[in-house]
């Protein structure tokens, strides 16, 4: 899988956005999005997954193994979605249907892409939830949304994501409405479905401690616009963009506080 | 699931009267309209339980031959309510792209109508019968439902879970069907109840104002009007007719209430009611 990004704009009429994103990704490589609070980091997720509503006019390329997103037919780019892109949300209680049981949404990408028995899809949805490493697998399966707690929720989001064995997995702020211990949990599965899977993994945070836990390269953005861009080590030791520095320094006096406590 | 006092009340309101409307069909336990003037407002008797109107017509089988107008009204405006807002709701929000705001214009101007108005323009054209109040208040009422519904329909089409549907490549009809309708499933059952209520108590308006049905049909609307103004001498024959209305119409809101919690697990559960999502792109 190859995944180059080239001049992404997102404009709402006279207001730009997202302005001149451009990066490259392969198979195996986890890409690190940050950004303070309305950088354009929510933006620039759903415009790589296509579904910005319509009032947002985005211009650009996005090639995905070559075909650019942007000009597929709604038919094309349904078909790529979901089987060879997986996205998870920042919030798994808004990401599920309330009206369904967790079982039937995990499989839901697989039934979209591929006919499946019912006797298929119960054992597709036990083996991903024993993937994404949920316990008490038969009752969670049967259980409506709000009967789980939030890091089962967000583990059952990523099993969805992850169902047809997506080449690309977006998630966008998938540990921020977790607590930390859950959210390292969070972080170790993708870590080892990216390597285990060898899928591309673009992963949106605001936080600098999440991310170098997780990224390899790093891409910031402020106000829409790419400041700085590079290894996370390249970036973590010599951070060359005032706003790159004092995400860094949130992160370190967050540190501190927690330990004088 | 429906086994609160409150919905058994209900079920047993509306079924009493639909058992009564049939029981109509085969079976009055005199003539409605056999009218003996010198025994007008005569007292309960045993040949005539709940006594005699102001024309000395039997009360119980005018109650009872009442009760089919009033099951006719309440199924066919809910059935035409129901049809009308789903269409309009449905070409609103979800639609073509072209036709959405139009359509929200259509509703905003109908609903300027209030359904008397309606109701008098049918009159007019086609004399004053059961299935004007029907085709009134099922377009009058139909117009608010398409409103809410359509309003429904746009807050759930911008949850996350519509976007994280459609980001793993769902169809827009499966979209439609397997998230979207069932999210506004029991908004649109508690609106169906509403319009019964309200078709039950515009058919007793409009049959008090002679657009309803025709005299040779007794409706509870009909008897209340015409005992009305005697309530203050004879309050007995207006209170029949009267307490027939209060309980269906209440019994309806019940039930819409009690099918509204059944179907909904959010609201059953009493935890967080939908939410949509957090972020201000799909912000209005
Ligand atoms: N529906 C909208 N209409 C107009 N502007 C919008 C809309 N949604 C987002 N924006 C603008 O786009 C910018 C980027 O928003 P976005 O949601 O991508 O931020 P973010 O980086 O994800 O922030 P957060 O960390 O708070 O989630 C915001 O500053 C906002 O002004
Ligand atoms: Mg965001």
């Amino acid at each position: 899988m190859r995944l180059e990004v080239s001049n992404l704009s997102v404009r709402l009429g006279e207001k730009v956005l997202l302005k001149d994103i451009s990066f490259e990704l392969e198979s195996g490589e986890k890409l690190g999005v940050i950004g303070a609070s309305g950088a354009g980091k929510t933006l620039l997720s759903l415009a790589l997954a296509g579904v910005l509503p319509e009032k947002f006019e985005t211009n650009g390329q996005i090639l995905f193994d070559g075909s650019d997103l942007l000009t597929l037919s709604p038919q094309e780019l349904a078909e790529i979605r979901g089987d060879h892109i997986g996205f998870v949300f920042q919030e798994p209680r808004v990401a599920l249907n309330p009206l369904q049981k967790a079982g039937r949404q995990i499989t839901e990408a697989l039934t979209n892409h591929y006919s499946l028995t019912k006797q298929q899809r119960s054992e597709a949805a036990t083996r991903l939830a024993e993937k994404v490493g949920l316990t008490d697998i038969d009752r969670i399966l049967n259980s409506y949304p709000h009967q789980i707690s939030g890091g089962q929720l967000q583990r059952v989001a990523i099993a969805a994501a992850i169902s047809t064995e997506p080449k690309l997995l977006i998630a966008d702020e998938p540990t921020t409405a977790l607590d930390v211990s859950v959210q390292r949990g969070v972080l170790d599965l993708i870590n080892s479905l990216s390597r285990g899977l060898n899928i591309a993994t673009i992963f949106v945070t605001h936080d600098i401690a999440v991310l170098s836990q997780i990224a390899d390269t790093v891409l910031v953005l402020d106000g829409g616009k790419p400041v700085e861009a590079g290894t996370l080590a390249h970036v973590l030791t010599s951070p060359k963009h005032e706003v790159t520095r004092e995400l860094i320094e949130a992160a370190r006096s967050a540190e501190w506080g927690t330990k004088s406590e | 699931m429906m086994r609160s006092p409150r919905s058994i009340f209900a079920l047993s309101v509306l079924a009493l009267v639909a058992l009564t409307a049939l029981l109509s069909l085969v079976w009055l336990p005199g003539d409605p309209f056999y009218a003996d003037p010198y025994r007008a407002w005569e007292n309960p008797s045993p040949s005539h339980p709940l006594g005699l109107d102001g024309s000395g017509r039997d009360i119980l089988s005018q109650l009872i031959l009442g009760s089919r107008v009033t099951v006719i009204v309440a199924v066919g405006a809910t059935a035409v309510a129901g049809v009308f807002g789903a269409i309009f709701a449905l070409l609103g929000s979800v639609g073509r792209r072209w036709m959405r705001e139009p359509v929200a214009v259509l509703i905003d101007v109908l609903i300027a109508f209030p359904t008397l108005l309606i109701a008098m323009m049918f009159a007019s054209v086609f004399g004053g019968s059961v299935w004007v109040v029907v085709m009134a208040v099922g377009i009058g009422f139909g117009v608010n439902i398409g409103r809410v519904m359509r309003a429904e329909v746009m807050q759930v089409a911008r949850t996350g879970y519509v976007l994280s549907a459609r980001a793993i490549g769902a169809s827009r009809l499966s979209v439609l069907t397997r998230h979207i309708l069932p999210n506004v499933s029991a908004v649109f059952i508690l609106q169906l109840a509403l319009a019964m209520g309200i078709a039950i108590l515009a058919e007793a308006g409009l049959s008090y104002l002679g657009f309803g049905a025709p005299p040779s049909m007794p409706s509870w609307g009909r008897m209340l009007a015409e005992a009305q103004p005697f309530l203050s001498v004879h309050p007995l024959t207006v209170m029949w007719p009267g307490l027939a209305i209060t309980l269906t119409v209440l019994a309806s809101y019940l039930l819409g209430d009690a099918l509204r919690e059944a179907l909904d697990p959010n609201l059953r559960m009493r935890s967080n009611p939908r939410k949509t999502t957090t972020t201000g792109v799909f912000a209005r």
